[in-house]
């Protein structure tokens, strides 16, 4: 069997604040949560598939009920642990309840930060009191000995403010390191179409500039804490290209994107998309998706509340086909002329499904792909 | 479960068993590796790398001198892979003092 290496548990859907491109659809409305006793349940079952990380998420995880007892519980399991927050909500009383829960500081804290004040307030409808808080809950984690990164999502808004404000935090020892990820059109983002207007250009621009403040080490110490993430490999790849730089994707970020066995090996995963693979996500409402931005998409693979988690994940007719070799797309053009077409695969099937309603069509957010329609309508 | 956990100096490992071999994750590395590896980790990891030797030369006492040569061989492609360093470095020490010892 093919073990997944992260799994995502959404402890609620529910979050005091709105973002515009929150795949989980989060709302303070929301009323899903886990009990203490259905995220036990959800724990003995991962020695069937054995993880190595585990992501706590939300929604907002601290609205939970039972936060704590999950938290303590948590922390004494063998998984490398993260907890996903906004970093609002947060006080010093119940920074230093989490730390007596957590005596080995054994779970990683990551906040999201997208920009400054002005920024974060239209992305993700937050007032000043909370932008600070996110900046004073980091110092205080940090205080105690806990690992603290940040998340930012880039889109065409926050891109041209982001690497300062990345710079800034990171200067005043806010985080530990900062990784930015590119926006994905699932979940609320879908409400928001018009994020993607411009996105190619300022996620580009940010992959130049992050690789080459890494590569020169141009903020000096503080280079070597700023990295990129990226769903698929496209979101790497195309902008490297772009900027003539495609030799970066191994000698700044370790990616043989040339060679497919050693790729694989360092992006940890036996193929190009986690489905299936290397992650999944249970719901506050116990259903298992392929992967934690699919969650509340009509790719559902099952419910705990019906099925083990093992028998969803070696059953699920979904994530099988995932784990199909070839899939039909990847013979289409322009994917099938692609020279990276083994290594992403056709691209993210999410994507289309989201945003062309179908698993099976041609990823066309890909730059690629985008290039190669615009020659055919010429 | 087939995850156990090494300590290595400051690292902390967390070693898989996979349907062929095994995974190690690391914050800094991924690597894969066969059923022997897995063996010996989990051993080392249970009774530390002296008590693994004895149970090894024990076992193979006869090809002592192959098994002391890909150990080692094991023990140089750790630390040429910058992973399991402290453990590496023991197992060396310990096979080459056997070996000057006359063992």
């Amino acid at each position: 069997m093919i073990f997944p290496n992260q799994c995502y548990i959404e402890l609620t859907q529910k979050c005091n604040l709105r973002c515009f491109h929150c795949f989980a659809q989060a709302t303070p409305d929301a009323l899903d949560e886990l009990s203490f006793e259905q995220v036990v349940e959800i724990y003995e079952q991962l020695p069937e598939l054995n993880p190595i990380y585990l992501n706590i998420s939300g929604g907002e995880p601290i609205l939970v009920k039972d936060f704590y007892r999950i938290i303590e519980y948590a922390a004494k399991q063998p998984y490398i642990t993260n907890l996903l927050t906004n970093g609002t909500l947060w006080t010093k009383d119940s920074i230093e309840k989490f730390a007596d829960c957590v005596p080995d500081r054994n779970i990683i804290i990551q906040i999201s930060l997208d920009g400054p004040f002005e920024i974060m307030a239209k992305h993700r409808n937050m007032d000043l009191h909370q932008y600070k808080q996110i900046f004073e809950s980091a110092f205080l984690f940090r205080e105690l000995g806990f690992t603290v990164m940040a998340l930012s999502v880039v889109d065409a808004v926050t891109a041209p403010y982001i690497l300062d404000t990345v710079k800034d935090a990171l200067v005043n020892g806010y985080f530990n390191n900062i990784k930015m990820v590119p926006l994905f059109m699932s979940g609320r983002a879908l409400n928001n179409i018009d994020l993607l207007e411009g996105f190619w250009d300022s996620w580009s621009n940010i992959v130049k500039e992050v690789t080459e403040i890494r590569k020169y080490a141009i903020w000096g110490e503080l280079s070597k804490k700023v990295s990129l993430g990226f769903f698929t490999l496209y979101e790497l790849v195309a902008p490297l290209d772009q900027y003539g730089m495609l030799n970066e994707a191994l000698e700044t970020w370790g990616l043989d994107i040339f060679d497919i066995n050693k790729y694989r090996q360092q992006i940890r995963r036996n193929y190009y998309c986690e489905c299936g693979f290397s992650e999944l996500t249970i719901s506050s409402e116990m259903n298992v998706f392929p992967c934690v931005a699919s969650i509340r998409s009509s790719l559902n693979c099952g419910s705990l509340n019906k099925n083990r988690l093992s028998k969803i994940w070696a059953e699920s007719d979904l994530l099988n086909w995932y784990r199909s070799e070839k899939h039909d797309l990847q013979l289409k053009e322009p994917c099938n002329s692609c020279q990276f077409k083994d290594f992403c695969g056709g691209g993210c099937r999410l994507t289309s499904l989201s945003l062309y309603g179908n698993l099976n069509s041609i990823d066309n957010r890909c730059p690629y792909v985008i290039k190669y329609n615009k020659t055919m309508t010429h | 479960m087939a995850i156990f956990i090494v300590k290595d100096g400051n690292q902390i490992y967390r070693v898989r068993k996979e349907d062929v071999g095994c995974s190690v994750f690391c914050n800094e590395s991924y690597i894969e590796a066969n059923d022997s590896i897995y063996n010996m980790l989990y051993i080392i990891s249970e009774k530390g790398v002296k008590s693994y030797l004895d149970e090894v030369f024990n076992l193979y006492n006869e090809e002592r001198n192959i098994i002391t040569n890909d150990l080692l061989e094991i023990a140089y492609s750790f630390i040429e892979s910058a992973i399991f360093i402290e453990i590496a470095n023991e197992l060396i020490k310990t096979l080459k003092n056997a070996e000057e010892a006359g063992l």
